[in-house]
């Protein structure tokens, strides 16, 4: 089969409602692919910032928390996917409308330009770290020359991996992914065995805020918006899933417990090294010979990274846009290079996991009201496809529930603004994104319980829901 | 006609078509209420374990980072 064939027949596996044959994962198997998946450069990084401004006490409980209650929250969303077996941007069409699902889309694939810029410039800084190591020119040794051009590089070839289809990008998983986990192995070896748990517990942060609360809540932030940022990633996942508990136990234990193992981690690792990059750990970790073996493995499981971030968001494009051509679909992530052409945008990563705790802390505040209390579950599969049918609400768009996103994003600017990194009176007892959740949608609930009631209950005569099992 | 129907018969490429086409036999599948597009739903009761986990995790953070005053 050629791998546009490949392509398609996935493009057109993603697009359709999966039936029961056609859905591989039980509990065990969804959790281990959630952690696969799950566990990758933001983890460390996110661990990285954390243990940069907390001790490893107080580390632990706010990892933990601030990955554990968003996925918490977004968890049963897992319900609507699995049950009807379709695609997050399909799922969302009912609560967003054809058209406000379609900037559902939009939304998430800028953000996926972030995470691929941030896959492959940690994988330029690895590089760099090598090159410094072999005795290649300056200009292939800084941040802001070598970097960009390893990441840049990287990233044109993981775009033409992505492009040849899901066959090579297998192949190259069942690489990258065991070598994040020999590196994460080696953390805990450094942390456990070599530096000991009294000194871990000793070690002051390297650089934390004045007011410890404000360490507190900064960090439970961040891990907070890596907890929601899976959001938009569940359709994909849990429409594979056997049962719906499989779905839901999956998302929850794989990305919002298990996954904290790496977080915990890194910010152990940040803390001993006195640095948030996981690139200067491998060196200080392993010495010279080990620390080289360390970096190559993070090349190779960033670019891994990248590939499937990459091939996600193409995939959905041709799911969404079927008669574009493979090719385009690939070339939507290629503004990612720009972000790849300074170091800026791999520095401000807290920022970016701010702005991602707002948006998707915004929509699934929306998301869960719509589902769970306007819709009471039930949805009408056919009118999820017919654009033009039963959700298309105001000219496509849910009028209400971007109001009320927008209610949840004047909430949040208020309390956090991480542009300035300048918190406002309730940030040291709430944190942002939290109460930006519940906040969004109990607007929501209020407005479309106030705008919305005859819209709601008309698809719900003529329902083609799945009947109970 | 709807959209989906719309897209079966007229989409401008083979691909489409044959897509929109396979999705309208499956959503004539699932309005028939064919068990091949059923799966065990989840229960109010199998909350209990995550549930469990998440109040630990936050009963540890309260204790470890101390409840807002």
């Amino acid at each position: 089969m050629s791998s546009i064939a490949a392509v398609e027949r996935e493009a057109q596996f993603g697009f359709l409602p999966t039936t029961r044959s056609e859905r591989p994962f039980g509990l065990w198997d969804y959790m281990a692919i959630q952690v696969g998946f799950g566990i990758a450069a933001w983890c460390f990084l996110v661990g990285g910032l954390t243990g940069t401004v907390l001790d490893a006490g107080t580390a632990i409980p706010v990892i933990l928390l601030g990955n554990a209650l968003p996925v918490f929250l977004i968890a049963p969303l897992a319900l609507l996917f699995a049950r009807h077996g379709v695609d997050t941007f399909m799922g969302v069409r009912a609560a967003l409308g054809y058209r406000g699902a379609d900037l559902f889309f939009l939304v998430f694939a800028i953000l996926n330009l972030g995470w691929i810029t941030i896959a492959t410039f940690l994988l330029g800084e690895s590089a760099i770290k090598v090159m410094a190591q072999i005795g290649a020119p300056e200009f292939l040794t800084t941040s802001e020359t070598g970097s960009p051009i390893f990441a840049i590089a990287a990233f044109f070839v993981a775009a033409g991996i992505a492009y040849r289809g899901p066959l090579m990008i297998r192949g190259l998983v069942r690489i990258g992914v065991p070598a994040l986990f020999v590196i994460l192995a080696g953390l805990i070896l450094y942390v456990l065995v070599i530096e000991g748990v009294d000194k871990l517990f000793a070690t002051q942060p390297a650089a934390p805020y004045d007011e410890s609360r404000r360490s507190v809540a900064s960090a439970l932030e961040w891990n907070v918006g890596l907890g929601f940022s899976w959001l938009p990633y569940l359709g994909q996942w849990c429409r594979l899933t056997n049962s719906e508990r499989a779905a839901h136990y999956g998302t929850y234990f794989g990305w919002g417990v298990l996954l904290n193992v790496a977080a915990i981690f890194g910010a152990f690792t940040a803390l001993l090294v006195a640095s948030l990059d996981p690139t200067d750990w491998m060196i200080a970790v392993g010495g010279v010979g080990l620390g080289l073996v360390g970096l190559l493995f993070m090349i190779l499981a960033n670019l891994t990274s990248a590939v499937v971030l990459i091939y996600s968001q193409a995939l959905s494009v041709k799911s969404v846009l079927p008669s574009w051509r493979w090719s385009w679909a690939v070339a939507t992530t290629f503004p990612a290079a720009i972000l790849m052409l300074s170091p800026e945008f791999y520095a401000n990563y807290s920022r970016f996991l701010a702005y991602i705790s707002f948006i998707m802390a915004a929509y699934a505040g929306v998301l869960m009201v719509d589902y769970f209390l306007l819709r009471r579950q039930r949805i009408n599969v056919r009118e999820l496809y017919n654009r033009g049918g039963a959700y298309r609400h105001w000219g496509g768009v849910n009028v209400v529930a971007y109001a009320s996103i927008a209610v949840g994003a004047v909430f949040y600017f208020w309390t956090y603004n991480p542009a300035d990194d300048v918190a406002g009176p309730l940030f040291g007892w709430l944190s942002a994104g939290i109460p930006t959740f519940f906040l969004t949608g109990a607007v929501y609930w209020v407005a479309a319980n106030v705008l919305m009631r005859n819209r709601l209950e008309r698809p719900m005569d003529a329902v083609a829901t799945v009947p109970q099992a | 006609m709807d959209y989906i129907e719309r897209q079966a018969r007229e989409a401008p490429d083979e691909f489409t078509r044959g897509m929109y086409a396979e999705l309208q036999q499956r959503l004539e599948r699932i309005e028939r209420g064919d068990p091949e597009f059923r799966i065990e739903r989840m229960h109010l009761a199998d909350l209990r374990v995550p549930g469990a986990v998440m109040i630990a995790i936050v009963a540890y953070f309260l204790v470890v980072v101390g409840m807002p005053s």
